[in-house]
């Protein structure tokens, strides 16, 4: 029962927004606009239910002293201290506090993590991209392929005929196989959302 | 509380236990289903010694609990059960020892069931319910231990947590030596020439095509016009995004645009705030900033991913309903620009291409404006295709295209930001040679195995 109100409700939305967008019902705008409005105030719900979940899993571990638990201390510290200092100043997300974290915590502990993907990068590499390994072949061609079209040397080293070279890759091998990709995805993905509308998502084969 | 046996010691501990409390055993690799398999045991009491059991029980006792088996091999010692852990190159040693003992039914399970309510799923081809084994009982077809070790081998190997290759701590004599010289040294080359390059060698920056569209895209703007802006990025990449970002930023402050920014990004809007205002700063002094800031209007943190994008493409004004003084955002002046005339252009500043298509798909063939995209150097392969069919009116990605873009500009960049974007760049080709050294040392490698 409650699968196929569920089912129909996504059925009617889907029709509506089909409808909106291919210019079939112009006097539905305005409903689907509340639609997508429904649709902001259901993400930022689902953002809070997330931190709450969040909260509550990392509880349980320190709770139940299990490994690693003195990151969750310190995860619950943090949220505590920003949400805590965020609505303590009527400022908000502009309170000094709050951008002092941002500033000394948050914004240098992003770009360090991300950093690390660099050394992640050349330690696979150096590892798995061998001649060797299942489709080793097909994966350095590749990574040549992308060398020879991004690296930030090739336009001062090599002729200018080197940067044709590449902008013909670019432009004609890499966009054919691209569109490739963007359409077969496209169609798959409309294939999925209407296969799973009209038989639900239980369904199989 | 509920409790489990040690596989070591045959001690209760609690369920949730990370390590023995009696012998010190690390327990944080025993899944938590064959913990609870064994939960009816009271809490403090020993399992009682079985009396004889009879063969079909003593079976399944075996199959359930195979520490309980007959040891056979001689049985690790806890500090042995964590090497394969703190040292994985001796992991191949462990499997070899373990492939020698009959496989268990345990041993059989890929995914077992949630706390036991589910029953396990069996491997293709292996039968769960087989009665234990003597150990000098030839396994049955499809148990070789050959194969499941080969297979373990190979399972292990195409996840990139293993050692493809096997270092011992101390190689044995006679073996080849580490390559650890041969890494510090070419380390050490590919510095020296970064460094001692001639610096002068970047005298014209590659300008990748949509470089120069972009640029006149901007400049044909009329003075003061509405720009909506995505900031697709945030803290993680705005070493590269932000200085890429930077000539384009400086170009539209210089063109007097009115800025309206939105993010789905968590920590976009915070970023934005920065560079705009370290943007306005630099071209405006610091007093005309502080009144130019005032009029960028900040939609805020939007979640929900593409869905609400479409709004962002038919209703903006419904996307940014406050703004942060809790003035409805609708009613300040470049908002109401924006609702009788439109954005004359919509700006797309994303470390990743997904964020420009869904722009270009969920926005742009609602509203009509004119995208133009600026992005890191990794995005421009993917993005390229649309630039090339016209759905995009510039892009600029990379440093290459951002030194480009700078030397068009009518006011120069000050010179930091431009000794910082040939610093960067300089990183960037030293990344690039650091890659091309880690795959010649690797084929090196391969070349010296047996």
């Amino acid at each position: 029962m409650d699968r196929r109100v569920g089912g129909t409700v996504a059925l009617v939305v889907a029709m509506l927004v089909l409808a909106d967008r291919f210019g079939l019902a112009p006097a539905t705008r305005p409903w689907v606009n509340v639609l997508y409005v429904w649709s902001l105030l259901l993400a930022g719900f689902a953002l809070l239910l997330g931190a709450v979940h969040l909260a509550g899993v990392h509880l349980g571990r320190v709770r139940r002293g299990e490994a690693e638990w003195p990151l969750s201390v310190a995860l619950l510290a943090a949220l505590a201290v920003t949400v805590g200092v965020g609505l303590a100043d009527p400022r908000g997300i502009r309170a000094p506090a709050v951008e002092w974290i941002f500033d000394a915590v948050l914004a240098p502990g992003q770009a360090t993590l991300f950093a690390l993907t660099g050394l992640f990068l050349l330690t696979a590499i150096h590892r798995f991209v061998r001649l060797d390994r299942p489709g080793g072949l097909w994966i350095l061609v590749g990574l040549v392929l992308v060398a020879v079209v991004q690296a930030p040397w090739p336009p001062d080293l090599l002729p200018p005929l080197w940067a044709r070279l590449a902008d013909w890759l670019l432009v004609w091998p890499v966009m054919a196989a691209w569109r490739g990709v963007l359409l077969g995805s496209a169609l798959a993905s409309l294939w999925i959302g209407g296969y799973l509308l009209i038989r639900g998502p239980g369904s199989r084969g | 509380m509920s409790t489990f046996g040690c596989p070591h010691c045959g001690q209760p501990n609690p369920l949730n236990a990370s390590f023995c409390a009696h012998c010190g055993t690390d327990l944080r690799s025993l899944p938590r289903d064959e913990r609870s398999s064994q939960e009816a045991r009271p809490s403090g009491d020993l399992p009682p010694a079985p009396e004889a059991p009879l063969p079909g029980e003593e079976g399944r006792l075996l199959a359930e609990q195979p520490w309980l088996q007959p040891e056979t091999v001689e049985s690790p010692s806890p500090e042995e059960e964590r090497l394969p852990e703190e040292q994985p190159w001796l992991r191949p040693a462990q499997e070899e020892r373990d492939a020698m003992e009959p496989p268990t039914a345990a041993s059989q399970r890929l995914v077992t069931g949630l706390q036991g309510l589910l029953e396990p799923v069996e491997e293709a081809g292996l039968a769960l319910e087989t009665p234990a084994q003597a150990p000098d009982t030839p396994p049955p077809a499809g148990r070789d231990p050959e194969l499941l070790q080969r297979w373990q081998m190979r399972f292990a190997e195409e996840v990139p947590l293993a050692d493809p290759v096997p270092t011992p701590m101390a190689p044995p004599p006679g073996s080849r030596r580490g390559y650890g010289m041969e890494w510090i040294g070419l380390a050490v080359l590919v510095l020296g020439l970064w460094l001692l390059g001639p610096p002068t060698l970047r005298s014209a920056p590659h300008g990748w095509p949509g470089t120069q569209a972009a640029y006149q895209a901007v400049e044909a703007l009329p003075i003061g016009a509405s720009v909506l802006v995505d900031w697709a990025y945030d803290p993680a990449t705005a070493g590269e995004l932000d200085r890429v970002a930077y000539p384009v930023l400086v170009h539209l402050v210089d063109r007097n645009a009115q800025f309206v920014v939105v993010s789905q990004f968590p920590g976009g809007m915070a970023t934005a705030r920065r560079t705009l205002q370290a943007v306005q700063v630099e071209r405006l002094g610091p007093m005309q900033a502080r009144t130019a800031a005032q009029q960028v209007v900040e939609g805020g943190f939007l979640p929900g991913g593409a869905p609400v994008l479409a709004l962002l493409g038919q209703a903006t004004e419904l996307g940014l309903p406050v703004d942060l003084e809790g003035t409805p955002a609708r009613e300040r002046a470049p908002l109401q620009a924006l609702q009788e005339t439109g954005p004359a252009l919509a700006l797309v500043l994303a470390a990743h291409s997904e964020d420009v298509q869904r722009w270009l798909e969920q926005v742009q063939p609602l509203n009509r404006v004119p995208v133009l995209a600026v992005t890191a150097a990794a995005a421009d392969p993917v993005l390229r295709p649309y630039w090339d069919s016209g759905q995009l009116v510039g892009l600029v990605s990379g440093y290459d295209s951002a030194q480009a873009y700078a030397r068009w500009l009518e006011e120069p960049l000050p010179f930091v930001e431009e000794v910082r974007i040939a610093g960067l760049q300089r990183g960037q080709q030293l990344g690039f040679w650091l890659l091309v050294v880690a795959l010649v040392l690797g084929h090196l490698r391969l070349l010296g195995e047996p």
